[in-house]
């Protein structure tokens, strides 16, 4: 969340599309009904179904799964074409006036640089226009037919009101209403909220999904305001933590991108990354980069780490490929993986096409699964009858089950969706043997130390070199590594020399080109008063300012520090006060960064630091700081005439609605699921490379396995209810009780068609699989009028299967197309075809 | 399910035996449900079974959110979905708490024959004593909610007892 769960409070209207706050999330959805209560705010719900969110809601409108940028695209032109943007925070706060490449296209469905062979683009002609001082060119009028709101008005004007019901099935009435409704709170004084999950991220589009929305929300004004801002609700009490951890080969903790083949010496890695303003005296803040990713490398290796071994850089992988986990179970279905450690993860159930997953398990040496509970990951090789019908026989991989403690038998953090680190003591121990995932990791690695450490092996400097600083070596304590991940302080730390860029932007004047002026060493300003340490040497750090490159800190993850500085756990904080009343609870927990509540809070005011709303007072400018409810998300000394961008993370410091980083295209577009029941995409009807994400990476023998509309008619999804959690509470009696057994859902007139009654038991095939169980028939999935043609939704809830206590069921995964989308490869879980009949 | 000292029997079935009625200050009580935040979780039926040490039997699924389809003798509180289309207007989404309604004038009290084994305390809850219940199933007739249920295992009535234990512990807290 770019916000929180109390500051949904704070708004004027709250859209949930792309998710099922209610259902997924029944108790942070107190704060939507909360501000329904007592802000008189307005729920509106986007969704192919009428969900239990849509039963509260004050406006419904249904839409076909996979079409959400075609939606939120009209949106866009209808706010553009009604001028029902906030211009004054637009201009502040984004790319609008920007210069972009005069060679930069888009022609029928496809950008400039496409390359059909290689699904990918050339991104070269994308982007913004440089002056000869290395920045951005600026239309201030808006005006020049290059600029990005010109670029955008153009591209949007495709997506008119009939298009949008064309491809979406959205009834254009329906439609506009929404629109009005969104437009309504481009008002200075008004600002709404999006409540988004999975529904947006689960799509071949899925991230292109997301920043569509992100659009809409600069265009109205309304990120960094209390009330508004884009915000994802995390479906387990810990992901938002173990995203921001990225304990994967990817990414390195805290959101640093790990380096590949191509990053051969630590010079190239930290380039690469390191960003340099892009407009004048912005603060482009990953130039601290090198600071957060020497202090890991210190983390990881202390005192082997040093300035002479580039602070043992040579020692991390360089990875060669992808490693997300399609390409990783990919590989494994090659034959290229041995061993597979999976920990609280059962893939064969969250991991699109069951039947690919389980041949991929059977050809691994060995398998070993960390998990409280008995999954079906772990028993893949058990012939279950139609439910999982393998040969056991034939399958020779090698299964150990290390039994974990849940949640409750363990001390530690939850970080929640708003970013709080929450600390909490374990209820119980865990039973029998099982013990927690921490110990259960320190006692594999110190074994296999110890076996470098005996037999040698392919690079072992790494593993004997590997800081290990633990009490007890094979028992980690979650303090111990709470302290770990916040950082400390290996020498004094004293204040930076102060460089003339940061000077010149302090003066508020042009800074110097870089180069041409020697870093002042600080010692130079006050030769007579030799200066303080900011933190001394073995203190916990206060916070990621403190972080150094020349190996004098460490820390573990650079947006956590601060979680546990010499004042103590301050995740541990349980403050119930809120002096400003605008829900910003700033001594419950820990948020990061900074402990900040709301991201890009500088945009709350106006350029000249006054709150665009007087009755939401977040953040001013007080003539001498910016002050206010919330820890700024700027420099707090930036008088408003510097010009100092509110997106400090960007380093043009303002939001982009023109994204180089994007892998299918610097301005969304609307691409038809991969399995598509149109076939075509009628916004590039006659161009079948742009039916669907050009640039999707999609494995050889996963095309083939994509169904067709002429044998699979029926677009599907699959989704959670509020009586479960994902694959685990099938083990618990209470859930099993409240919801038994597998079922789909279809419409009435779908039923009517295929002579399905309530409670039927019905067959679910896909051009992967099949699913049997029982027929919800329902009012609340309308059959929808898509380009001419009627589409139905097959509803497919996804908790059931051959383990725990609820009437075993098929995996829905069963029926799951493997592909990703083309930046995060999240899995197309929400948009594929079927047929359904009666079993 | 048990008759408890905190709290004062107003009514008693069966039986013509006079109340108590020294006490004087007992606050009435009543559950209210906001049908507009409702969104039936079914947190609260999770509640009912685990504070009441009741687990129902793994049902099946015939075709409708309702789980457990119905009340039961292990299941006191279900949620039931409706699916409305008024004549002029939007598909509604109606869910509603079954269970009992604890009436200020009780049929199944009226109805029961076994004395004691239906109480009304002075807070107005009805609760039934189950070592009193003789399994005729008369308070079965005798609700117009159709809310109790004759378990088949020990042939006794069971319904919501507006957590009259922990009713009677909050509101007479020990010192």
């Amino acid at each position: 969340m770019t916000n929180s769960w109390t500051d949904i409070r704070n708004t004027d209207m709250v859209l949930i599309m792309g998710g099922n706050a209610a259902e997924a999330h029944p108790c942070g959805f107190k704060w939507v009904t909360e501000a329904m209560q007592h802000r008189k705010a307005k729920l509106v719900v986007v969704d192919p179904r009428f969900t239990r969110s849509a039963a509260v809601a004050d406006y419904y409108a249904p839409i076909r799964v996979g079409t959400d940028i075609a939606f939120l695209g009209g949106v866009i032109n209808y706010l553009l074409a009604n001028n029902k943007i906030h211009t004054d925070y637009v201009k502040l706060n984004t790319d609008a006036t920007f210069l972009v490449k005069a060679d930069y296209k888009f022609d029928n469905g496809l950008f400039s640089g496409y390359n059909e062979a290689t699904r990918s683009y050339n991104k070269a002609s994308w982007g913004y226009q440089l002056g000869d001082d290395g920045y951005v060119k600026v239309d201030e009028t808006m005006q020049d037919p290059q600029c990005v709101f010109q670029q955008m008005k153009k591209h949007y004007a495709r997506y008119t009101p009939e298009m949008v019901s064309q491809i979406t099935g959205t009834p254009k009435d329906q439609f506009l209403k929404v629109c009005e409704m969104i437009a309504a709170t481009s008002a200075t004084d008004k600002v709404m909220t999006i409540c988004y999950a999975l529904g947006w991220t689960q799509h071949s589009v899925g991230s292109q999904n997301i920043r569509t929305m992100a659009m809409i929300q600069l265009l109205l004004g309304n990120m960094g305001r209390p009330g508004g801002g884009v915000n994802a609700l995390r479906g387990h009490a810990n992901v938002q933590g173990i995203t921001d951890m990225c304990a994967y080969s990817e990414v390195l903790s805290g959101y640093q991108a790990a380096p590949t083949d191509a990053d051969d010496t630590r010079e190239k890695y930290l380039a690469a990354r390191t960003g340099k303003p892009l407009r004048p005296g912005q603060m482009a803040f990953t130039q601290n980069f090198p600071k957060w990713h020497t202090s890991l490398m210190k983390t990881y290796y202390g005192d082997k780490a040093t300035a002479e071994n580039g602070f043992a850089y040579d020692w991390i992988p360089k990875r060669d490929g992808a490693y997300d986990i399609l390409a990783i179970f990919e590989r494994m279905h090659q034959g290229k993986v041995n061993g597979f450690l999976v920990q609280g993860f059962n893939p064969l159930a969250a991991v699109p096409n069951k039947k690919k997953l389980s041949a991929a398990l059977a050809k691994l040496k060995y398998l070993v699964v960390m998990d409280p509970l008995e999954t079906e990951t772990s028993e893949f090789w058990k012939n279950f009858g139609p439910l999982n019908d393998v040969d056991s026989s034939k399958i020779a991989t090698e299964v150990f089950r290390l039994p974990t403690g849940c949640f409750a038998e363990e001390t530690g953090t939850f970080t929640n969706s708003s970013r709080v680190i929450s600390w909490k003591e374990k209820a119980v121990d865990p039973p029998g043997e099982a013990k927690v995932d921490s110990e259960i990791v320190a006692r594999l690695f110190v074994k296999i130390r110890a076996l470098y450490a005996k037999e040698g092996g392919t690079l072992p400097e790494p593993i004997a070199a590997l800081t290990w600083p633990y009490l007890n070596s094979n028992v980690p304590q979650p303090g111990e590594l709470l302290r770990e991940i916040n950082g400390r302080a290996l020498a004094d730390v004293y204040p930076l020399p102060a460089t003339p860029a940061a000077a010149a932007a302090m003066a508020g004047a042009k800074p110097a080109t870089a180069g041409s002026v020697k870093p002042v060493a600080a010692t130079a300003a006050a030769p007579a008063a030799p200066p303080q340490p900011l933190v001394r040497a073995g203190e916990q750090l206060p916070g990621f300012a403190m972080l150094r490159d020349d190996g004098s800190t460490a820390c573990g993850n650079w947006i956590y520090c601060g979680v546990w500085s010499q004042a103590g756990n301050l995740s541990a904080r349980r403050d119930t006060s809120d002096p400003s009343g605008l829900g910003v609870y700033q001594n419950w927990g820990y948020a990061w960064p900074a402990n900040r509540r709301i991201l890009y809070n500088r945009a709350s005011a106006d350029k000249d630091g006054k709150p665009w709303d007087a009755s939401r007072r977040y953040l001013a400018w007080n003539g001498k700081a910016w002050a206010g409810a919330d820890i700024p998300d700027m420099r707090p000394d930036a008088a408003p005439e510097q010009n100092v961008g509110a997106f400090i993370m960007n380093p043009e410091g303002v939001a982009r609605l023109h994204a180089v980083g994007m892998n299918e295209g610097p301005f969304p577009e609307h691409y038809e699921p991969f399995e598509t029941p149109l076939g075509m995409n009628p916004l590039a009807p006659n161009n079948p490379k742009a039916t669907s994400n050009p640039a999707a990476r999609v494995y050889k023998g996963d095309m083939e396995a994509f169904g067709k509309a002429s044998e699979f008619p029926y677009a599907a999804t699959t989704y959670r209810l509020t009586e479960h959690l994902h694959f685990w509470t099938k083990h618990s009696r209470s859930n099993a009780v409240t919801q038994p057994a597998p079922f789909v859902e279809i419409g009435t007139e779908l039923a009517k068609e295929k002579g399905i009654k309530q409670g039927d038991k019905v067959r679910v095939k896909s051009n992967r699989g099949e699913v049997v169980a029982a027929c919800v028939v329902t009012k609340r999935m309308k059959a929808l009028d898509v380009n001419g043609k009627k589409v139905h939704h097959v509803g497919i809830p996804i908790h059931w299967g051959f383990k725990g206590v609820t009437q075993n069921g098929y995996l829905a995964n069963a029926l799951t197309p493997f592909v990703g989308d083309a930046n995060s490869q999240t899995p197309e879980f929400k948009a594929f075809l079927v047929n359904i009949e009666k079993a | 399910m048990s008759s408890l000292q905190s709290l004062d029997v107003t009514a008693r079935s069966a039986t013509t035996t006079p109340s108590p009625q020294v006490r004087t200050n007992a606050p009435q009580l009543a559950k209210l449900i906001d049908e507009s935040k409702c969104i039936g979780c079914k947190a609260c039926q999770v509640a009912c079974m685990n504070w009441n040490d009741l687990r129902d039997e793994v049902g099946s699924n015939i075709g409708v959110y309702d789980n457990p389809s119905d009340l039961t003798p292990t299941s006191w509180t279900v949620m039931k979905f409706f699916e409305v289309e008024p004549k002029d207007g939007n598909l509604e989404w109606l869910i509603r708490k079954d269970g009992c309604m604890h009436c200020d004038d009780p049929g199944c009290l009226k109805a029961c024959p076994a004395p004691g084994a239906i109480v009304k305390y002075s807070n107005g809850i009805v609760d039934f004593i189950s070592e009193n219940c003789i399994g005729c199933g008369y308070c079965v007739k005798g609700c117009p909610f159709d809310v109790p249920r004759i378990s088949q295992k020990d042939n006794k009535a069971y319904k919501c007892t507006l957590c009259s234990d922990r009713v009677a512990w909050a509101s007479n807290p020990p010192a």
